[in-house]
């Protein structure tokens, strides 16, 4: 065997055994994640063990000039219906996987942080940046967002639950 | 299957899944614009790095409308030219390295949204890369093979017993719940699987056998590969049709020659 291929074979058993220590989230050495800059180390626990089970919905309501609030509107993030166009065409799919990333982030912040912290986490101002350039009403001086979370189409109406309230934030 | 054709199998099912997956990103180009979900101007707060990347001239080209559009496009058209000319050494050589390096950079622009899909695919061009280096070299030939079908089996394993020690998986909970979002599922797969538990814990249980047994598509030779191969393939384009997860059918079907190269080695 070459100088070359035995490189090689010792750079796939330590990438190899690294992505297994990736496997073990609780066990798992933070510094091994921190020194992952490429993005080479994967965690293959696909929807397992703690499965995204429910929708995440995206609303905002605008404060207008009497102070009045009008209707909360949901941002729609556009699903194709149709499984087999689905199958070849989901360009979509990235923007609800980023906002579940960005939500469960922001629910295990608040979970363990306060709200003044909260609010200039990375989540949370991403979220009120994407809210803050969607249609707002006429002569609104400021927004608010909320993060509903829902059982899809086998859950009702009336079991949404609200996961994140913002305060309310000024429009420019 | 020798190595050469095994490796040109790969980049040719990669590659398809690489090329939807930008043009796909390229579909989003307004999201990455300031006010949209990966505004740089946010994003690059994430870490120390991007933060001093971000900043002055760097950040204007970053956070340019053209540089996503740029990168996702190079990225694309790399993929385009590997799916019809893989064989032409120099030119396939140049576009797994624009496609490693377009994709290092992606994974620095937004670090979120992204799925097993693009990992995979990462990780199936690094070994192709090296392959390339050493094109004589039939030690790394079959090592990089190795890595690819290893990482493969692992991805399904993995996910596999990680389903296993789930209290949801196991009582077909997660089936229902997950087939029921509008995120992963659809009104029909819904009432498919709405009231009826026998068929969840069955559904539950069958992709948990399969995903945890799938490593021994290496144990049983081109007959097992086989076998495995075509269930997978059924598996991802099931997936693809009800969950939207379209480019894992690429991704993870271009680990399949490297699986099947090293089942026949290892019956050899």
């Amino acid at each position: 065997m070459s100088y070359p291929a035995i490189v090689v074979v010792i750079i796939y058993v330590v990438w190899g055994a690294a992505t297994i220590a990736n496997q073990f989230h609780s066990w798992c050495p933070i510094w091994l994640r921190a020194v992952d800059i490429f993005g080479l180390i994967p965690v293959w626990t696909f929807f397992a063990p703690n499965p995204g089970m429910t929708d995440y919905y995206l609303l905002y309501r605008d404060r207008l000039p009497d102070d009045s609030f009008d209707n909360w509107r949901k941002v729609d993030l556009k699903k194709s219906e149709n499984g087999f166009r689905l199958a070849l065409w989901n360009p979509t799919k990235r923007k609800h996987k980023a906002l579940s990333d960005i939500v469960s982030s922001l629910v295990r912040l608040a979970n363990n942080r306060e709200s003044e912290t909260l609010i200039v986490s990375v989540p949370y101002i991403l979220i009120l940046n994407f809210i803050t350039s969607h249609p707002h009403s006429l002569g609104a001086n400021s927004t608010q967002f909320m993060i509903l979370e829902h059982g899809g189409f086998s859950g009702e109406p009336e079991r949404s639950r609200v996961l994140v309230m913002s305060g309310i934030h000024r429009l420019h | 299957m020798d190595p050469d054709t095994t490796y040109t199998w790969i980049v040719i099912l990669a590659s398809i899944g690489v090329f939807i997956a930008s043009v796909e990103i390229l579909a989003l180009k307004g999201e990455f614009e300031d006010g949209g979900l990966f505004s740089w101007d946010v994003l690059r707060t994430v870490s120390r790095a991007t933060l001093s990347v971000g900043t002055g001239r760097p950040r204007q080209f970053i956070s340019h409308p053209f540089f996503v559009p740029a990168v996702t496009g190079a990225r694309g058209l790399a993929a385009l030219v590997l799916i019809f000319f893989s064989n032409n050494s120099a030119l396939s050589t140049a576009c797994v390295s624009v496609i490693i390096a377009a994709s290092i950079v992606m994974f620095w622009r937004a670090p979120i949204g992204l799925d097993g899909s693009d990992q995979m695919s990462l990780i199936t061009f690094v070994a192709v890369a090296i392959y390339k280096l050493f094109p004589g070299d039939v030690h790394v030939a079959q090592a990089s093979l190795w890595f690819i079908a290893i990482q493969g089996c692992l991805s399904y394993f993995v996910a596999g017993i990680a389903k296993v020690i789930s209290p949801v998986w196991r009582s077909g909970e997660a089936v229902r719940r997950i087939l029921g979002t509008r995120t992963y599922g659809s009104r029909r797969s819904a009432s498919l699987v709405s009231g009826r538990d026998g068929v969840c814990v069955a559904l539950s249980w069958l992709v948990m056998l399969f995903e945890c047994s799938f490593p021994l598509a290496l144990a049983f030779g081109k007959t097992g590969f086989a076998v495995f191969a075509v269930l997978g393939i059924f598996f991802h384009i099931t997936n693809a049709v009800i969950m939207g997860l379209n480019t894992f059918v690429w991704a993870f079907v271009a680990t399949y020659p490297a699986i099947l190269f090293c089942a026949v080695s290892l019956r050899q």
